[in-house]
């Protein structure tokens, strides 16, 4: 059995060390026995698209984004779209999350287009205005996730039930209305780094479980000791103050 | 009272606003009552407060201050290697016989450097100085620009710019904007002397309309494979294209050029052409000068610090500065404040270096790669606001290198370095987030005569410190000092 793990811009959109998400997923699987493949998918067309069993992509520096979301929109999207449609699992970080909803205006007031798989977009509140900066803690289906959130824009879901999670502290997508981050199909996008995956290993698993049921039919991961990934969770919810 | 050399006060003029003038005897004043009290109640080493007082109090006093020095001033900033700098270039000043006023402290913002300036002043606002007097000053990347706006220095220093800190200094984008737009606010007199082989710091260079030197490497066996993950800027600033590297050396320093426009690496005046790089003990080098080459001898470890002599030397020959004295200064400098510190307690020894940024510690682990045999480590992370709030930073940093060592982890978020470290494929890792309690468990389950090699976020050095200061290590330890 093998885990084909596409890594969208690993070096234009890997400003918050958002790599460590691979590297969870990788060793998970390694741990259990299960091949891992990882793909780096720098700018330019993307070939084998339906190979890919799991997408990650993170968060970059303005310039960065702005030349990722232009190859993301124009070169990789309809390809992405029409795989995701299909059923592939993906996590957007931050940035990436921004230019997986619908677009993203910027503080100037001028808008990024992205690929409008997530049913969101960011608003930038214009200069001066403050970032949304610090440690978070979320629900999701009754599990805490926990990470630092750092982000300008303000995202907006258009239909609430759209959520990936809810805020519990910290800002989540906009500081306004508790939602946090945003699903759709196996499309996963949030503003939580740390990296995420590594403190969440809950959310690592069933990252897996998703993509390896939808190739492999398997419906469950055998369990791994998270005793150390548990102290870290529960010390980040600590300092978090929950 | 000595007279500026051509360095001038901005905004101020002390003979028509007496005012300001009493102003300023006020601050002062307050300032040194505020620094006596701090240093009685042992508030610290009294670095910061003094400064603080005296900025609110005056404003401009930096700036008023400086202009007496009769060398004028030279600014040293830059992401990682600021305070590394600044020491060599002091040591080589002072071999050549110059009196050189010192940030030593490492409190690198306008207020630390205020505070030096005013343990050398008088109550009624001289500067206690002498006609070859010359200060070096450590500035990070936001106080050098309120720096910039009250006094224009004789020559600027930019080591490089790494990504570092992001809830804390913002992206390194946005700092390189603001340092160009400050440099563009200079009269033309103000030599920039910058690190050639950083794109982003090159860039700098290009509008300046002043006097601009390049400083860089070209020893190609030091040359990596490929630019390292942790690069931040390897996109040419005209260009929505990558930069194509000749050669890379770390971080996104090395040889580069954009295959869309044909931007390249500047021609450099002041080269390292040969490096010998010895572990802890040090570096020996080859410095290449337009018109003559120097040998030394580094004490401070690492590719990081060849770097660092570089930018000094470049700044002392931009003085016409005698080889000797380079030479002498740069052998003389030993790691500056927890930047490689070397202690002995009994059979054994400890290193304690300083981590902060991804680009950094790489460095400092590929110094640890190098050292024979199994480590011990002690690896302490915190996430104060001198820390940084955000620590996933670490997964950035290739701990994968380290994987046979025994680690203890320590610090406020000592369960986080130990979650990297397990996903690093480190198999003997314990933690105990007390940093004291994990200093002794790191020491116990050491072997006799091995090293501990300790890895410590800035407070967590700070901490550390502390702690060997209350078991009376202290003596030994300042003997590594200055």
């Amino acid at each position: 059995m093998k885990l084909v793990i596409g890594h969208l811009y690993p070096r234009l959109m890997n400003m918050y060390a958002d790599r460590g998400n691979v590297i969870c997923l990788e060793q998970r699987c390694r741990w259990r026995g299960i091949d891992v493949e990882v793909r780096s998918l720098g700018p330019g067309p993307l070939h084998n698209a339906a190979e890919l069993d799991l997408l990650l992509v993170g968060g970059g520096q303005d310039r960065e984004q702005y030349l990722a979301s232009h190859d993301l929109v124009e070169t990789k999207g309809s390809v992405l779209r029409d795989a995701m449609r299909d059923g592939l699992v993906a996590l957007a970080v931050c940035g990436g999350y921004q230019l997986f909803g619908e677009y993203y205006r910027d503080h100037t007031g001028a808008e990024l287009r992205g690929i409008a798989v997530l049913p969101a977009h960011t608003m930038h509140p214009g200069e001066g205005s403050q970032r949304c900066i610090g440690n978070i803690v979320t629900t999701w289906h009754g599990i805490k996730l926990v990470g630092f959130e750092n982000h300008g824009g303000r995202t907006y879901l258009h239909e609430p039930s759209a959520a990936l999670a809810t805020v519990e502290s910290g800002f989540g997508n906009n500081g306004e209305d508790r939602t946090e981050g945003a699903q759709w199909q196996n499309v996963y996008g949030t503003y939580l780094h740390g990296s995420l995956l590594p403190k969440n290993p809950a959310f690592a698993d069933y990252l897996i479980v998703q993509a390896l049921q939808r190739r492999h039919g398997v419906a469950s991961l055998p369990p791994l000791d998270d005793a150390v990934e548990a102290s870290a969770h529960e010390r980040a919810l600590k300092i978090a103050g929950r | 009272m000595p007279v500026s050399a051509g360095n001038g006060t901005r905004g101020v003029d002390d003979q028509r606003i007496p005012f300001s003038r009493l102003r300023r005897i006020v601050a002062i004043l307050l300032a040194k009552i505020a620094g006596a009290i701090s240093r009685r109640l042992q508030w610290g080493g009294g670095t910061a407060l003094p400064g603080l007082v005296a900025e609110h109090l005056s404003p401009d006093l930096l700036g008023f201050l400086l202009s007496h020095v009769p060398g004028g001033a030279i600014f040293v900033t830059g992401t990682n290697g600021k305070t590394t700098t600044a020491a060599l270039l002091r040591n080589i000043l002072a071999a050549d016989g110059r009196t050189v006023l010192h940030n030593a402290t490492g409190s690198n913002l306008t207020r630390g450097v205020l505070s030096m300036l005013l343990e050398h002043t008088a109550w009624h606002g001289r500067l206690c100085v002498t006609p070859d007097s010359i200060a070096v000053l450590e500035l990070d990347e936001a106080a050098i620009v309120q720096a910039l706006r009250q006094h224009q220095p004789s020559s600027i220093v930019v080591t490089n710019l790494f990504r570092d800190q992001l809830d804390r200094y913002g992206e390194v984008q946005t700092i390189a904007a603001a340092l160009r737009s400050a440099f563009a606010q200079l009269d033309a007199t103000t030599a920039l002397l910058l690190n050639g082989d950083d794109p982003l710091v090159a860039s700098l260079g290009e509008s300046y309309g002043g006097p601009v030197r390049y400083f860089g490497l070209d020893d190609p066996d030091l040359a990596r494979d490929d630019i390292e993950l942790a690069a931040d800027s390897h996109y040419c600033p005209h260009e929505a294209t990558p930069l194509q590297y000749a050669t890379a050396y770390y971080g996104h320093l090395g040889e580069y050029v954009c295959p869309t426009c044909g931007w390249q690496r500047p021609e450099r005046d002041v080269r390292v052409t040969q490096v010998a790089l010895q572990g802890f003990a040090g570096v020996s080098l080859t410095v290449t000068f337009p018109q003559e080459e120097l040998h030394a001898r580094l004490r401070v470890p690492g590719l990081y610090n060849v770097y660092n002599a570089l930018a000094a030397t470049t700044a002392a020959w931009h003085l016409d500065t005698a080889a000797e004295a380079m030479s002498e200064g740069l052998n003389a400098t030993v790691p500056a404040f927890g930047r490689a510190e070397r202690i002995e307690f009994g059979d054994r020894k400890a290193w304690l270096l300083l981590i902060k940024n991804p680009v950094g510690a790489n460095q400092v682990l590929r110094l640890l790669a190098a050292e024979d045999g199994p480590l011990s480590i002690l690896a302490i992370l915190q996430d104060r606001a001198a820390d940084g709030h955000d620590v996933s930073w670490i997964w950035d940093v290739d701990f994968e290198c380290l994987a046979s060592a025994a680690v203890t982890t320590g610090g406020r978020r000592a369960e986080d370095m130990a979650v990297r470290l397990k996903y690093a494929g480190l198999q003997d890792v314990t933690v105990i987030r007390d940093i004291a309690n994990a200093f002794d468990r790191a020491v116990e389950a050491m072997p006799a005569n091995r090293t501990l090699f300790i890895l410590a976020t800035y407070t967590g050095m700070l901490e550390m410190r502390r702690v060997w200061a209350e078991r009376g290590l202290v003596r030994q330890f300042w003997e590594g000092e200055e």
